[in-house]
């Protein structure tokens, strides 16, 4: 058989304008948003119930973490034993995660399951009662926990990051100890139970095979108020930045043959434009395989397994953060290409090839964010936490075909700027 | 039901297409069936070395990841004890380009002593990020040795130790890519918003043109039934104790397997399992315990794992694990349990059928494993498993004589 000519690249079709499926918004009677995504070739149904009550607010580290995680583990009328038995018998799966912003519990089954699995969230949300001995099985875990995490230097250079970077005080810097969780009362997740988990604080999200009769059993079990009132004043206080005057840190560790690298800051959280035009500089510089650490600094030189950079907004600040671990003899090196990189974004502006390919990039990726309704889910859930509004992506898809190799290298000059990045390495570092 | 279609070409390339109309995307999967446990015992790591290599250009592409990321697309691939696999997922428009990129690194991929040692850097590097410089990094790579005596499952993928990488040759390369990667021993899965016919036309004219190269006949070493249970005792700078116990199981195809795969989960699957109530909750013997199978396609292993709660032995807590494997074997499960565990895995496979990229691999990894029609077989075979099943596996594998301990402690 011939070959074909495998010189003649064969030709990109070109991209018709992604059109971004939004979900329908219901409101309970209580005021409680309700988004839905429809996909009606799955019998799946996932919910996700949203609540402000994340790191943010939390009195002191672990609060946010243990109130959610506790929610499932034994409510007013059942004990965590039948919560966790009836839930499987439907063949459902339950979750809780906790974020800075928001904690979640998410649900997801087969449609014909959903109705029966309503009594169970309603107790969950509403009628946790935070036993004791949960509690302390969940303290004795999480201090094992905490333990493993800290022989990781990817954990003890991330986290001094945080601490570097927004300031001990504020709640994205103070670090979890072991006190942390050993004073832990279930007074204290009461409490913020009662303080946060109210209905005005709680968004609904749910995909897949939808009907009406979803809408109502969603409003029969969450459309009255919920829990409350507050004891406490300010329930959406803000926190300063008081990032550290020391830009460089060392965890030393010499028997580590790896060091992890963190180097970034935190600053206010910018308008809409500025952070999508961030996003697309970052892609460039570190955003995805591409990139340009990553070419440099594992393809050209090998010198690590991955190296990524991200943007990112919590709560109302931004986060800039480059992540990698190398060879401890390494370290140096990367560091200084890592600036390097920076630099090389200062002072030339970037190819038009180069520019097509990371717009191709993220528009593919945009694609694939939205394929398929639990998919799309998610993202309008990050959005909703983040505050930022849903036409982002579309308005994202307009900025990446006009952005300029100018602006880029403006916005290169102003955020990768070497004078305001944290650098902590935990690890060893030879000169 | 996942539909799809199936030819081969004359060149032996096994090619599916699985239409899905309601995303714009397709993915492409390829799955070469070599593992670790094809290599050679003083060459180890080599496998996964070698899907490194594949991404460092082919004659007429310098750049791969060029290619993948002005089409749009995002790949990525995984090497395990079986088999290598190569997936990028692309607007299903640039179809074709996605075809004349993975044609050309099987026809004929560029090796040089450059990218060879560059990539020896990366996977050193990536040895160490996870294996070494992780607590409990090296668990398998011990478990592993103790518990098979001749197959190669007995060295993770990768490598039993960082010299075998360091010392890679590109001689050595060469005769990998010219042994492994044939077209024969490929199976290509298109899914996504391609018609098969259009799958299949380009795969004729991509790949229909590529010559067999090796006659690759696998041969392992079979490893004798253990008739002694083994034990192994190591002490590292972690935090807490780590109990690993394996027992040795049928291969993935056979029958067993299905219900060996649902002990696993009526022991540990969620909060409901056994192991939580019991050994967590109630005797407090562990901070966290799991039940799971290695996932192999020859025989392997069945596996429980479990972090040990403050100033508890290790004799108490395999004591109680014993008390919960013994358990199984004497006593039915309930009609309910066994219910609860099946309709976990229903929901389970409905939401593996969520994304075209899995279907893809879900129906090459079918086919690897002997028969793609299997893909829509395993909620049958699940369903099928009785009470009497549960008992019966429970009985055959879970014996001590059949069963490695490693006791990971603590200095």
């Amino acid at each position: 058989m011939t070959q074909p000519d495998r010189t003649l690249k064969p030709k990109d079709q070109s991209f018709e304008k992604i059109i971004f499926n939004k979900p329908i918004e219901y409101r309970l009677t209580n005021g409680i948003s309700v988004f839905t995504i429809s996909q009606n070739n799955t019998p799946l149904i996932s919910l996700s119930i949203d609540i402000k009550a994340g790191e943010y607010f939390q009195p002191q580290p672990f609060v946010a973490f243990a109130t959610h995680n506790l929610l499932p583990k034994g409510t007013l009328k059942y004990s965590a034993k039948i919560i966790a038995e009836k839930i499987a018998s439907k063949g459902a799966d339950i979750s809780v995660s906790c974020g800075t912003d928001y904690t979640s519990v998410n649900i997801t089954c087969m449609k014909d399951k959903f109705a029966s699995l309503m009594q169970y969230l309603d107790d969950i949300i509403k009628h946790p009662v935070f036993n004791e001995q949960e509690l302390q099985l969940l303290k004795e875990k999480e201090i094992q926990h905490l333990h493993l995490k800290e022989q990781k230097v990817d954990y003890l250079s991330s986290r001094q990051f945080f601490k570097q970077a927004f300031g001990p005080q504020h709640p994205m810097g103070k670090l979890l100890e072991e006190k942390h969780i050993r004073e832990i009362t279930s007074t204290t997740l009461r409490q913020h139970h009662n303080n946060f988990y109210t209905s005005n604080r709680t968004v609904i999200f749910c995909a897949g095979a939808i009907d009406d009769n979803i809408i109502q059993l969603l409003e029969k079990t969450f459309g009255s108020n919920f829990n409350g009132p507050s004891t406490q004043n300010n329930l959406n206080p803000t926190f300063k930045l008081s990032p550290s005057s020391e830009k460089f840190l060392l965890i030393d560790k010499p028997d580590a043959i790896q060091s992890s690298l963190k180097i970034g800051f935190a600053t206010a959280k910018p308008n809409q434009k500025e952070y999508i035009h961030l996003k697309i500089l970052n892609t460039i510089y570190g955003g995805h395989y591409s990139s340009r650490l990553m070419q440099n600094i594992r393809q050209e030189k090998g010198y690590t397994y991955g190296i990524y950079s991200s943007v990112s907004i919590y709560n109302d600040s931004l986060v800039f953060l480059i992540h990698t671990d190398t060879g401890a003899e390494y370290t140096q090196k990367v560091i200084d290409e890592i600036f390097s990189e920076m630099n090389r974004l200062h002072t030339k502006l970037i190819h038009k090839d180069e520019l097509i390919a990371t717009q191709n990039w993220i528009l593919g990726a945009m694609m694939r964010m939205f394929d398929g309704a639990f998919s799309q889910m998610n993202v309008y859930r990050q959005l909703y936490a983040s505050g930022l509004n849903q036409d982002f992506y579309s308005d994202y898809q307009e900025e990446i075909m006009q952005i300029t190799p100018k602006r880029i290298k403006e916005l290169a000059s102003q955020y990768l700027n070497p004078a305001l990045m944290h650098q902590v390495v935990a690890g060893v570092l030879k000169p | 039901m996942i539909k799809y279609e199936r030819i081969v070409l004359k060149n032996g390339l096994k090619v599916i297409s699985h239409y899905d109309p309601s995303t714009p995307l397709a993915a492409i999967n390829i799955l070469y069936n070599v593992g670790s446990k094809d290599e050679n015992q003083d060459k180890t790591g080599f496998a996964h070395l070698f899907e490194h290599l594949m991404f460092e250009g082919s004659e007429n592409i310098p750049s791969y990841d060029d290619v993948v990321q002005e089409m749009s697309g995002e790949n990525n691939a995984f090497t395990n004890t079986d088999i290598t696999n190569y997936y990028v997922s692309i607007p299903a428009q640039n179809i074709e380009k996605a075809f004349w990129l993975e044609s050309d690194r099987m026809n004929s991929l560029t090796i040089s002593e450059e990218k060879c040692k560059l990539q020896r850097h990366v996977v050193i590097e990536e040895f160490k990020q996870r294996y070494l410089n992780q607590p409990y990094g090296d668990l398998w790579l011990l478990m592993r040795p103790l518990t098979y005596k001749a197959h190669p499952y007995q060295w993770a993928t990768i490598g039993k130790d960082i010299s075998h990488i360091e010392n890679a040759s590109i001689e050595d390369v060469r005769a990998f890519y010219d042994k492994f990667y044939s077209p024969d021993n490929a199976i290509l899965v298109v899914s996504g918003n391609v018609k098969p016919d259009m799958v299949f036309s380009l795969a004729e004219k991509w790949f229909g043109s590529i010559a067999r190269k090796g006659n690759y006949v696998r041969n392992l070493p079979t490893e004798a039934v253990q008739k002694k249970q083994r034990k192994q005792i190591v002490k590292r700078d972690v935090p807490h104790n780590i109990l690993l116990k394996t027992y040795h199981i049928c291969r993935n195809s056979h029958p067993d397997y299905y219900a060996i795969d649902l002990i696993s989960d009526i022991l540990s699957s969620g909060n409901s399992s056994r192991f939580h109530q019991q050994l967590v909750k109630k005797q407090r013997l562990f901070t966290e315990a799991s039940a799971l199978l290695s996932g192999e396609i020859e025989e392997g292993l069945f596996y429980v794992s479990g972090l040990l709660a403050e100033n508890v032995t290790f004799d108490k807590a395999l004591a109680a694990v014993q008390q919960q494997i013994e358990k199984i074997q004497q006593k039915k499960v309930s009609k309910m349990e066994l219910q609860k565990v099946k309709s976990k895995i229903i929901t389970y496979l409905a939401k593996s059928n969520l994304s075209i990229l899995n279907k893809a691999m879900d129906l090459a990894y079918a086919e690897v494993l002997g028969d793609v029609s299997l893909i829509n077989k395993r909620s049958e075979f699940y369903q099928a498993v009785t009470q009497e099943d549960i008992q019966r596996v429970a009985q055959k594998y879970f014996q001590e004589k059949n069963s490695s301990v490693l006791e990971y402690c603590a200095k």
